[in-house]
């Protein structure tokens, strides 16, 4: 791990492994973003986040080189409480781990359980996950409030999003 | 390119669609929408209520990525977009003013909800994204 502030927490660990959607955003070189969906997401340390992207997910793929600006939006489905991490890339192209296949098991399981509650038929969530995915590893420098509301958008120390 | 008017369940705003867009430094931001509004063919609407980030990007950088999900199939779709311009006035404001304030009221939360101004994209593309068993 880096020096710097921390910027997830116990709290935030365990918010990454409920029913949650996540999503990540990158850029290209000419400044054209891009939104795909994480299939799996996970904190390493203190200030890195591991996130599973489809391999079909070009773009992304694409966009995220080492180095590259990220960002990840991390939603419960139920409550709508919503962090978004900003950080680079600091590893992409690895091939997926064992792990990285629990980890894909465990989000879709997450999301299914909480999916019936915001009407969403539980036996249609395997539609949206891939099979085979790509890990990437992000180094977080910034964490904000992305709960829908007058709020959103506001820039949070670690423990102030209880 | 897929037809806006063959999505339009997408914009019912049954499941919230994400709007990407990029820092003139090169940092993405992702904000949650609750509605998308679609113009007509080529155009789509989107509330500004609270998107401080957003708004300073597209100020920068008017390139932005849509997505949105057919609440029937769950099949998503990326719309990519350049902002074309913000209206505080007229027709499509006054429709997405009237949608906000059904919102709004229904939860009670008319103050917070309060319409400051509605952006106005061009559609440049609309790509589905796979589902898994297509993969």
């Amino acid at each position: 791990m880096t020096g710097g502030r921390r910027l997830i927490d116990e709290e935030l660990g365990r918010f990454l492994h409920g029913s949650v959607s996540a999503l990540l955003g990158t850029a290209d070189l000419l400044g054209v973003p891009d939104c795909t969906r994480i299939a799996g997401v996970a904190a390493v340390d203190e200030r890195q986040l591991r996130v599973l992207v489809a391999d079909h997910a070009r773009t992304a793929l694409a966009n995220a080189r080492p180095g590259a600006r990220a960002a990840v939006l991390v939603t419960d489905i139920v409550s709508y409480r919503s962090v978004q991490w900003k950080g680079s890339i600091v590893a992409a192209g690895e091939r997926r781990t064992p792990g990285d296949l629990a980890l894909l098991h465990r989000h879709v399981e997450a999301f299914r359980a909480g999916s019936a509650r915001v009407g969403i038929a539980p036996e249609l969530v395997g539609r949206l996950f891939p099979v085979e995915v790509v890990p990437l590893v992000i180094e977080v420098d910034a964490i904000y409030d992305q709960t829908p509301g007058p709020g959103a958008g506001r820039r949070l120390d670690v423990g102030s999003l209880r | 390119m897929t037809a806006l008017s063959e999505i339009s369940r997408c914009f019912e705003g049954e499941i919230p669609s994400l709007l990407a867009t990029c820092s003139a430094e090169g940092e993405p931001n992702l904000a949650h929408l609750s509605r998308v509004f679609r113009v007509d063919d080529h155009h789509v609407a989107t509330s500004n209520q609270f998107f401080t980030k957003t708004v300073a990007n597209l100020a920068a950088n008017p390139s932005a990525m849509l997505v949105c999900v057919d609440p029937l199939t769950l099949r998503a779709y990326k719309l990519l977009l350049r902002h074309d311009h913000t209206e505080d006035e007229g027709e499509v404001f006054d429709a997405v003013r009237q949608s906000i304030e059904v919102i709004a009221s229904l939860t009670g939360m008319t103050d917070v909800f309060a319409l400051r101004c509605v952006d106005v994209f061009r559609v440049l593309d609309v790509e589905a994204i796979p589902l898994s068993e297509e993969g």
